[in-house]
Order: C-alpha cells, then structure tokens, then sequence
C-alpha cells in the first residue's frame, strides 16, 4: 500500500470510527420537490417543477468544558456552512437571450448558492465575539448578508458594542444568493453599456457599527448605522468613481414592564441616503388574566439601492394603525385583528394643477379560533379587508390530527379548506374583477428517528379562470447530531406544515 | 364532508389544557395524602424527608422521601400489615410510582443551598401548604427574581440556558417529550406568545430583537420560510397565486420579507407574459400586448382628473410597480432631454415631487450617489448642479 492510501486510509477509518470527542456536529439536509401550475398572461396554465436541496453543516462547541462536560460560555469555537442548489424543469423555461442586454439571472435553471459560511468565536476572553465569512444579519429592519468580519464586545455597563465590514451579497458573484439584493437594479436583462448594466456585478464594500444593551432583562435596545457602496464600473465622463448603495441609521428598543405583562417597543430607521425616514413601528401590548391587548403604529416607506432611479420618484410612506386582541385559556385561543392604512399621495412638480385623488385607504379585520387537543388542533380563521388595493374576503379551516406515534415523532396528517371572494379592482376594463375561490389543501407527514420528517402535501384550486390548478409538494428533512454532549438526532424545520 | 366532520370530532373530543407549566414540569399521577403543613407542625425539617435535596446536582435526581424515609415515622410493615394503615397515605392501591417523568429543567440544589438559600425562598411556605406536593414547584416568574443577570451575591444568570435544556448549539430544547416548549405569554411581543397567527405575525419582535427568536431557533429556521423556496401553506392558503396581487399592492403582509422585487417577482412575472413589453426582454410565454393589467388612462399624459393615473398608484404602491418594470419602463418617459441612455425622455415629464431641488431628499442622494442623477440626466445637465 502506498503512502498515501495509507493515510488516506488511516483518516478515513478515525474518522468512521472513532468517538467524537471536544466537539458537536450537525448535518441538515433538507430536499424539497415541488411541481405547480402557474396562470400566465394569456390564461393558459404553465407547469413548473423545482427541485431545491439545502445542505447545512455544523461543527461547533469547540472549546472548553464544565466537569460535567457542558460548554462554557468562552472561548467557543463554530463552523457554520449553509449552501443550496435549485434547479428548474418543466416548462417554466429561461428567458430568450437578447443582444445587447446582460443575461437575466432572476430566476436560474440551475443555481449554486451559498447562504452563509463562516468560523465564529464565541466568548473570546470572555467579553469578545466574532464571525469571519459570509454571514447573515438580521438588521435594520431587513435580511441581509456579507462577507467579511463580524465583532462584538461586551461591557461591564450593560452595553454591547458591534462593528462589521466586507462585501455584501448582491447575487451577483457565481454563489451569491438574490435573497439578499435589495430592489433596484434588476439582476440581469440591463441595457449592457448602461449603468445599470455596468453596476449589476459591482463589488459594494459594507461597514456597520452598532450599540446596544446587554443583560438587561427589561430592555432590549440597540442603535445601529451601516453604509455599502460600490465603484462605477467603467466610468463615463461625469460619472463619480463611487456611489452609496444605502446608507441607514436605525434605533429600536423593545421594554419588558410589570414582569412581562407591559411591553412596549419602539423602532425607526433613517435613511440618510434618500434623506427621509423610512420605517417607524411603535406599539405597546397589555396582558390581564387570559386577556391580551396591543396596539401599534406603523410607518413605511418603499426603499431601493442607492442607484436607483425609484429613489427619486415620488414613492410615499404609508402609515398603518393596527390594533389586536388575543384570549388563551387551556387549549383554546381566540384572537383578533384590524388595521387602517392610509397611502400618501402628493401633488405632481409635472402637474401642479392635479392633486392626489381620494381613495388612498386600506382596511381589514382577522379573527380566528384555534382549539388544540391531544392528538392535533382545529382552527378558523375569517378576514375581511377593502379599500385600495382590492376587496377580500375568505374562510380558513384548517386541521391536524396525529395519525400514529408521540411528539414529536409520528404521523400526522394536516388539512385545509379554504375559501376566499376577493376583486381587484385595477384590472384593465372588461375583466370582471370579481371571483370566488376555493382551495384545499392535504399533506401528511410522518417524522421518524426525531431526525428525519418526510412530508407530502397537495393542494387544488378552482376558480373562474381554472377548473383545476393543482401544487404538489414532497419534502425530506434529515438533520443529524453526532456529539459530546450527546448522540442523538435532533428535528430539522422547514416545510409547507407548521 | 362526512370525513371532515370525523376528523373534527375526534380532534374536538380529545381537547386537552396544555400550557408551558406542565411541559415543564409534567403532571404526575400522584395518587397520595399528604400535607406538608402537619409535618412542619411537628417540627420536621425539610431535609429530614428530602435528604438527597441539598446535595442534588440535576434536576433529574429523585428527591422525593423512600418509603425508608417515612418509616422513621410512620410504622410501616408491609408483611403483616400490622402498621399504619396503607391508605393514610396512598390513595388507592396498588400505588404508583412517583416522579417518573422528571422537570425538564436544568437544576442545581446544591448550588443554591450552598448559597444558603432556603427551601422556602423557592418552594413556599410549605407550612402552610395542604395541597397537592407537586404545588409548590417554583414558577419562572420566581427564579428571575434572583436570575436577573446582574452582579452580585444575590443575582445570578438570565440566561435561559441556565435552567433550560439545551441542544448541541446552544439553542433551547423544545420539542420535549413533555410537549413543546413555548414562551410565557409575558415574554412575546403583542402578547401572542406564539399564539394563533403568531407564525405571520412575528415581525415586530424579530426585527427588533432577534436575540430572542435564535435562543430557540436557528438561522436556517428562517430561511426555511423568509428565502421564499417552499409556500408555507399556513402563510399563503389555497389559491393565493391568483389572489396575491390585492395583498402586494397593499404590501399586507410585506412581501419584501421574503421575496425581493425585482428578482424573485420579477423573475416570474416576466416568464409568465405579465411585464411591460417596453423593457425588450420578451415574456417565455406569450402572448404579450394583448393583455393588459392597467385600467384606461393608466398613462395618460395627465394625471389630472385621473384617480387611476399611474402616477398617484405609483405613489402609494411603488414596490408593486418594481415586481414588473425595471427602470427602462420609466426613463421612457421621464428621462431628462439630456440623457444619453435609454429613450432618453420622450414625454420629459418630471418624476420628482415638488419643489424636490429644494429638498433635503435630493441633496442627500446627490451628494451621496450622484450617479442616480445620471440616469436620466446628462452629466452637463444644469438641473443636476441645482441639487448637488
């Protein structure tokens, strides 16, 4: 045997057979099959069939032990890797290539993305965190992601401290995600010589810091700024050599009174590149007995990367008043929900006679009913909502019953009919706006080994364009836990079923 | 329907109460007479039955007095039955056996004895108490009075994995086989405690302080939903593809959370035939131009008079105008005479709000990204130079 198969050999059987010591590893491998039918522009049903396999894998706790082998709080070492392929069959085809524009990547027949990878320490010293590689962060009010260098420290004055910086993920690199990018420039199909053209694959720099407060169980805060950017690609005459891509400042703060049964909280977010505030959220929930009530103000504005044009437009913010009541006792849950928008609207500098018509309100109530038993639940739901946008109207029964076997392993089989009347009313003249719906909804899922969920689900819909609009959707989630603190499997998530 | 109506009395027959208390600390089929309140009388001490309690590491350990225990007392002899009778305390016999399925928490006996903490500071005064044993388990609300994570010899860690089972990652257990583990209503946002619509209301929370969502759930848990690859069935119901239209243009609930305009809606609208032919990039299934999706007047050259003009939806609705077009659509038409790229303007009507060079607005993006001014302007444009 040569060297090397001896090594190679060596290896293999360590790493087969040994225990696994200092460390826990997790696999998830979660496969999803889904084949629907969509209605295209000219009624006709168009077939689409996805096939999507994610691929999770974890080392982490490596690091010092307690004597009774639990992890200590520092010094904790991670790798965290979170990749996905998806490929398209059927008819829904890629889009014909055009000369002179970039090809479209909005959706790909086949695709390679890496969700996130990085090496993480935890408790360094005791006080220091930080992730290097591609890493999500949920902040400023959205999703978003970068590669790059994630730090944060801890205080003894009750305050964190954060800072980040590196590429973000725009989607554009071979194993970017699209997940992240935000609107504006569309990925792909650009005018090529266009500065959209030319900015679709720019490399956009990203730096962020933030404070918040730490240990405080009646107060979570924190304040955070970030800005990206980007270089022009093969700048013109009177272009600039770079460009914001967004720039925001954003405060939240989230109370926690009376042991819990006060919470107000409190969010905003600044945009200092369009020069306008873009999110507001403030709101406050009471609890009494089996009684909850809340209340909440909201303010948005529709935001796009700094290079485009929609930033200039006059795109208002509407305002939301929201307000909710909830009831829990024992099995049984009933609740309650209304809003009121109202979208802005102003006067046009291309004609200042005309001023903004009425109508710019939406409104809606939810309410539902949810009872739970040992062996599943039942629920209904019922909505109502009119104003801009379009009316509708529906019913929701939905179920679960456990066929076979105790949480959370077992067989269960979900349920759901629903019905719905909605009219959208901005349809071009001679199409009834109006119609009534029926859906129905089946899935069965049996989950084995506390690891391993297999679910198949089937949904039909009828309504005055189609007879038969059929969605089938199969899924396999094996997650696996190989580690000191214990062999075992643990429960992937995901799925159509709750 | 006569399965419908089946599968809704057998799940209605079998309701249960079910709260976070008893997955935690699982109802025991305690069948016992016994009342703490005569043994304290008697001057018992706590640790004279639950001898084990002081040394007791895990919560798991049984702590409850053996039958050795009571037998210092209480004449026990199961031989000639010539003692106590059984029934002075057992209620019913054969008796079960106690504590079979333990708390699912992480407890240390030990270590707060050693802090010289009382039983009754956790447990109550069980002088007093003549119901059920299992009554004087302590609540959360109790523990977070020291567990407050502030320094010092009377506080201790708020962290949840302090008490709280954990799995390999740190995260919480919650699929325990007592139930699952969900927060106290107190501890979520809109007092819903991942109550009814809690799975599509959850955004308020998650924004603001994530840090509570990823103590139990991974990352890869939000994805499984927010990267838009599977319809949560729960989330959009039966038929919401032909439906989704009403919900996006009202941005009820935000689409943006999972999807992205401009990739994901986009993608699809153009495969389908929906977009707007100007942009050059033909639909895959046709046809295009027969089918409109605006009302008459949609681009009228006024908007006044016009309650269904482009220009007052695209005000309230932006985003909506985003999952179709690109920005060709618009420079078409409101590119600066000036331009020189796309249509380069043909109806030069102004996109901007009033009195926008002016505004703080256009000083900011012009002096932060000059290069959107470039779009529809020329670089020599003296309308750019206003602004900058």
């Amino acid at each position: 045997m040569s060297p090397t198969r001896l090594v190679a050999a060596v290896t293999l059987v360590a790493a087969i057979g040994g225990t696994a010591h200092g460390y826990d590893f997790i696999l998830d491998a979660t496969t999803v099959g889904q084949a629907y039918q969509l209605r295209a522009g000219d009624d006709t049903l168009v077939n689409r069939r996805r096939l999507t396999q994610s691929l999770a894998l974890e080392i982490m706790n490596l690091g010092p032990r307690d004597a009774t082998g639990r992890p200590l709080q520092r010094n904790q070492v991670s790798l965290s890797v979170l990749m996905r392929f998806s490929g398209e069959l059927a008819d829904f085809a890629d889009l014909p290539a055009f000369s002179g524009r970039t090809p479209d990547r909005s959706v790909a027949r086949e695709r390679l993305e890496l969700l996130w990878a990085y090496a993480a320490v935890e408790g360094l010293a005791g006080v220091v965190d930080l992730r290097l590689g591609r890493q999500l962060r949920v902040d400023l009010f959205d999703l978003r992601a970068f590669d790059g260098l994630g730090v944060e420290v801890r205080t003894p004055l009750y305050l964190a401290l954060e800072t980040w910086g590196g590429l973000a993920v725009s989607g554009a690199a071979p194993i970017d995600s699209p997940l992240y990018r935000a609107d504006g420039i569309a990925l792909g199909g650009n005018l090529r010589g266009g500065l959209a053209a030319r900015q679709e694959e720019a490399l956009q720099p990203t730096v962020g810091v933030a404070v918040r407060a730490d240990r405080l169980p009646w107060l979570a805060a924190r304040l955070s700024y970030q800005r990206t950017w980007s270089p022009t690609g093969d700048p013109r005459p009177g272009e600039p050599a770079w460009g914001t891509i967004e720039e925001r400042v954003a405060l939240t703060a989230r109370g926690r009174l009376l042991d819990g049964r006060l919470v107000p909280w409190f969010g905003m977010r600044w945009g200092l590149l369009v020069g306008r505030l873009e999110e507001l959220q403030a709101g406050l929930s009471a609890a009494f007995g089996d009684h909850a009530v809340s209340a909440e103000y909201v303010l948005s504005a529709p935001t796009f990367d700094g290079d485009s044009i929609w930033n200039v437009f006059g795109g208002d913010a509407f305002d939301d008043a929201r307000a909710g009541w909830d009831f829990a006792r024992g099995a049984v849950r009933v609740w309650a929900r209304a809003f009121l928008r109202r979208f802005g609207g102003h006067a046009l500098a291309s004609d200042p006679t005309a001023t903004a018509p009425g109508g710019g309100e939406a409104y809606g109530g939810a309410g539902g009913l949810r009872v739970a038993g040992r062996r599943g639940f039942v629920r209904l739901d019922g909505y109502v909502e009119s104003g801009f946008g379009g009316r509708k109207g529906g019913l929701d029964l939905a179920g679960r019953l456990r066929l076979a076997g105790r949480d959370p392993d077992g067989v269960t089989l979900d349920g759901r009919a629903s019905y719905v009347f909605f009219a959208d009313e901005r349809l071009a003249p001679g199409r009834d706006p109006a119609t009534h719906s029926l859906g129905l909804q089946l899935g069965l899922r049996w989950v084995f080994l506390r690891g391993i969920t297999f679910t198949v689900a089937v949904e039909e819909n009828v309504n005055r364009w189609v007879t038969s609009q059929t969605r089938l959707m199969a899924l396999l989630d094996v997650s696996f836990l190989v580690g000191t603190t214990g062999r075992g499997l643990v429960r992937g998530a995901g799925g159509a079923w709750p | 329907m006569r399965a419908t109506l089946l599968l809704l009395a057998l799940v209605t027959s079998t309701v249960a109460r079910a709260g976070s208390a008893s997955v935690i600390y699982p109802t025991r089929g305690e069948r016992l007479r016994f009342s703490h309140a005569s043994h304290a009388a008697r001057g018992v001490a706590c640790d004279f039955c639950h001898e084990r309690a002081a040394s007791s590491r895990k919560a798991t350990d049984d702590l409850l007095p053996s039958e050795e225990a009571c037998a210092t007392c209480h004449r026990v002899d199961r031989k000639t039955a010539a003692g106590e009778p059984c029934a002075t305390c057992h209620l019913g016999l054969p008796a079960p056996r106690l504590g079979e399925t333990p708390p699912q928490l992480r407890f240390d006996h030990r270590a707060h004895a050693e802090r010289a903490i009382p039983c009754a500071r956790c447990h109550g005064d069980v002088t007093r108490a003549d119901g059920r044993p299992g009554a004087a388990l302590p609540t959360m609300d109790l523990c977070l009075h020291c567990h407050d994570g502030r320094r010092g010899p009377t506080h201790a860690s708020a962290r949840c994995a302090t008490c709280h089972l954990t799995r390999a990652d740190g995260t919480l257990e919650t699929a325990l086989p007592t139930g699952t583990l969900v927060p106290r209503r107190e501890l979520a946002v809109g007092a819903a405690a991942h109550g009814a619509d809690f799975r599509t209301h959850h955004a308020a929370q998650a924004r603001q302080d994530d840090r509570a969502c990823t103590t139990c759930h991974r990352r890869s848990e939000c994805l499984s939903c927010h990267d838009g690859v599977v319809k949560p069935l729960d989330f959009h119901g039966g038929d919401y593809v032909s439906r989704h239209g009403i919900d996006a243009r009202r941005n009820q609930p935000d689409c943006a959370s999972c999807h992205r305009g401009q990739s994901f809606c986009l993608g699809c609208h153009q495969r389908l035939g929906v977009v707007d032919a100007r942009s050059g990039v033909a639909p895959a299934f046709p046809p295009l131009g027969t089918r409109r999706f605006h009302p008459d007047g949609w681009s009228d050259a006024r908007a006044a008079a016009n309650p269904a003009h482009h220009a007052w939806q695209a005000q309230r609705a932006l985003r909506t105008c985003a999952s179709c077009h690109r920005e060709e659509s618009c420079m078409e038409c409101h590119a600066a005479p000036t331009s020189t790229t796309g249509a380069a303007g043909k109806m030069q009507v102004s996109p901007h709000p009033p009195d926008w060079e002016q505004s703080g607005r256009c000083r900011a993006l012009a002096s932060r990204n000059a290069r959107v001014c470039l779009r529809c302007h020329g670089a020599d444009d003296p309308l750019v130079d206003r602004c900058r």
